[in-house]
């Protein structure tokens, strides 16, 4: 799906959910020792961080300039 | 030349005669057991806290056993005077976790000579160079000993055999040696063999695995730090994360 023009709420849509799974992956990544299970904590811990830092790029991206305007 | 397991009220072994003398027999079996060893012919390694065999020839007992248990003194230091004491210890915990590993399994420690197992000084009754044999068949580092070695499939002097657990007791405390011996236990018990060897052994962590945990105790402390004060007309709020409460509080 290609979006045609960016919207503020598009952002709020994309940052709400982006927010709810990297929430989700973060709360569980606290919930119990990184011995017991590393390779599924360190996933968890890299796609919040993944998800957190994408979203932070489309929204950079989308706002690119436009504090020029 | 073998310690054998906690063993059932007859266990036969072909390496027990020259240990019959030092057999801790229970009053109430130890007649039965006198009376087999001499009508068989073969010794007994009976219900006992310890059975100690000594000889350089005897082999260890092969048939009936699940796993097979070694101790290996192959290190220099632990036959050090000095060392004698921490050894005794050690033989005592072995000698229990052979009593309750089950008729099953058999716990194997070397001797060079009949003497009381109580004799604080018992390193210079530790049978080294068959300890020493084994650790260079098995590709075992004297300088990780002693080593508990647990395979399933009778030990051979001379090849490894398929399947083996090896722990390295060189560098634990006596808790540790205890708390090994446990959870080697519980395996052998409960599923007569070694699962995860370096669970058992509780493995150092990865450097990547301390970095995770590092990171869990950052971002748990971050948590931590804030709170938040709603004050309007009608509602007051005041929200705190659930962090422990701190010893000084």
């Amino acid at each position: 799906m290609a979006i045609r023009k960016w919207h503020p709420g598009k952002l709020v849509i994309l940052w709400v959910w982006g927010c709810i799974v990297s929430g989700l992956l973060l709360t569980d990544f606290l919930s119990r020792p990184a011995a017991s299970a590393p390779l599924r904590e360190l996933l968890e811990l890299a796609v919040s961080l993944v998800v957190l830092v994408a979203l932070s790029a489309v929204t950079w991206r989308w706002l690119g300039g436009k504090d020029l305007a | 030349m073998c310690v054998a397991s906690c063993c059932s009220p007859l266990r036969y072994s072909p390496c027990s005669r020259a240990n019959v003398g030092s057999l801790r027999l229970r009053y109430g079996s130890s007649v039965l057991l006198l009376v087999l060893a001499v009508l068989g012919g073969s010794t007994l390694v009976a219900a006992q806290e310890a059975v100690e065999m000594v000889s350089a020839t005897d082999s260890i007992p092969r048939a009936n056993f699940r796993t097979w248990s070694l101790f290996l003194v192959c290190n220099p230091e632990w036959l050090t005077p000095e060392k004698s004491q921490d050894l005794f210890h050690l033989y005592r915990e072995f000698s229990s976790f052979g009593r309750t590993i089950g008729d099953d399994n058999l716990a194997v420690w070397f001797w060079k000579s009949k003497e009381r197992s109580d004799n604080p000084n018992l390193a210079e009754n530790v049978d080294v160079e068959r300890s020493v044999r084994y650790c260079k068949a098995l590709g075992l580092k004297p300088s990780e000993g002693p080593h508990l070695f647990v395979t399933s499939t009778y030990p051979d002097s001379t090849k490894p055999p398929k399947d083996f657990a090896d722990f390295s007791l060189a560098k634990m405390s006596p808790g540790d040696v205890a708390t090994l011996l446990l959870k080697v236990t519980d395996e052998l018990v409960a599923h007569g063999r070694i699962g995860n060897q370096a669970e058992i052994a509780g493995a150092p962590e990865s450097i990547w695995v301390k970095l995770l945990e590092a990171t869990q105790r950052t971002i748990g402390n971050f948590g931590c730090a804030w709170s938040l004060k709603v004050q309007t007309g009608f509602l007051t709020a005041d929200l705190h994360p659930p962090c422990p409460a701190s010893p000084t509080g």
